[in-house]
């Protein structure tokens, strides 16, 4: 029975076994964060339950860009948003009748249908920060977390 | 070669013994499992009797320093009588709630006579309606202080993570 577990030659069945082990635990404690999405906010992109990876290098080589669904973390990487970004850096964001407007100008989101129509001020960025809302915006605008996130706490690119 | 290998085991022995020891009896130690024991009280089993519920939240006075400040999500409380109080007046879901505090990083200060805890505080139940488990989590600052041998908390305040204009 241990030989059908084990093979032939112990030994190579022992180091390729420690190898995978390894390169599990580097993939997905460092680079691959599982994610388990709970809630609606992100309707119709993510359903509740769904299961997702947070690619965490993403972002070494180039900034988040518009439109990139993002994994951001609170206290720690445990509890995670999921949203999408709508402004970057130094633009100014606005909801009106439940459009973004970019810098006064329309924002296209294909990936948002279901809309309700909030109105929200103009809010100017800072250096490094980002503004990110759920796909889902059909709830009243004070149900739905979304707002600036500074830069550190975007932890990754959400894979599929 | 044979005769140093027993000697360098003793040593990494003894290091990860000291450790260990060092860890045990921290105070960093003593504030996480206070900070759970604390989640423990506020959560609650499912179809909790009332008389249970009260029993439990009354062991939170133990936590709480009598001066404790808590802001949350817009209310502010300045006493642990007024907390508990509130808290009193909180009705669980019938599916119950369990609370937990993760990613808790722990700063003790210098004079070891207080520190200070950043934490996610989570919540999970269940909804009424559907049964689907449900999730709500706060960032939180919490300042806690040695009171008679014990670590109580001193302060708290939620953060959002999201800064909404």
């Amino acid at each position: 029975m241990l030989r059908a577990v084990v093979g032939s030659h112990p030994r190579a069945a022992l180091l390729r076994s420690a190898a995978l082990v390894a390169a599990a635990v580097v993939i997905f404690g460092f680079v691959l964060k599982p994610v388990r999405l709970e809630g609606i906010s992100m309707l119709p992109t993510y359903k509740n339950g769904d299961f997702d990876f947070a690619n965490r290098l993403a972002y070494l080589w180039h900034e988040p860009a518009r439109g990139d669904v993002v994994a951001i973390r609170m206290a720690g990487p445990s509890v995670l948003y999921v949203k999408r970004i709508v402004g970057l850096p130094h633009e100014t964001v606005e909801i009106v009748a439940g459009v973004v407007l970019i810098d006064s100008e329309p924002l296209v989101e294909p990936a948002v249908v279901l809309k309700a129509p909030w109105t929200m001020p103009a809010v100017t960025l800072g250096d490094r920060e980002y503004f990110v809302i759920g796909d889902n915006r059909s709830m009243a605008m004070r149900n739905h977390d979304f707002g600036r996130a500074s830069r550190d706490r975007i932890i990754g690119k959400m894979v599929f | 070669m044979k005769r140093i290998v027993p000697i360098v085991a003793l040593v990494v022995l003894a290091a990860v013994g000291a450790a260990a020891w060092q860890w045990y009896f921290s105070d960093e130690r003593a504030i996480r499992s206070r900070l759970g024991g604390l989640a423990d009280t506020l959560s609650m089993p499912a179809n909790t009797t009332d008389i249970a519920r009260v029993t439990r939240l009354a062991g939170l006075r133990k936590y709480f320093a009598d001066d404790v400040h808590v802001r949350f999500g817009g209310q502010e409380v300045t006493s642990r009588d007024s907390l508990l109080a509130l808290v009193s007046g909180w009705a669980p879901p019938p599916g119950g709630v369990t609370v937990e505090f993760v990613d808790v990083q722990v700063t003790v200060d210098p004079d070891g006579a207080s520190a200070h805890a950043y934490l996610t505080a989570k919540v999970t139940g269940r909804d009424a309606r559907t049964g689907e488990p449900t999730i709500d989590a706060r960032e939180a600052n919490v300042a806690m202080a040695r009171r008679d041998g014990d670590w109580v908390l001193s302060s708290a305040e939620s953060e959002d993570t999201l800064q909404k204009p």
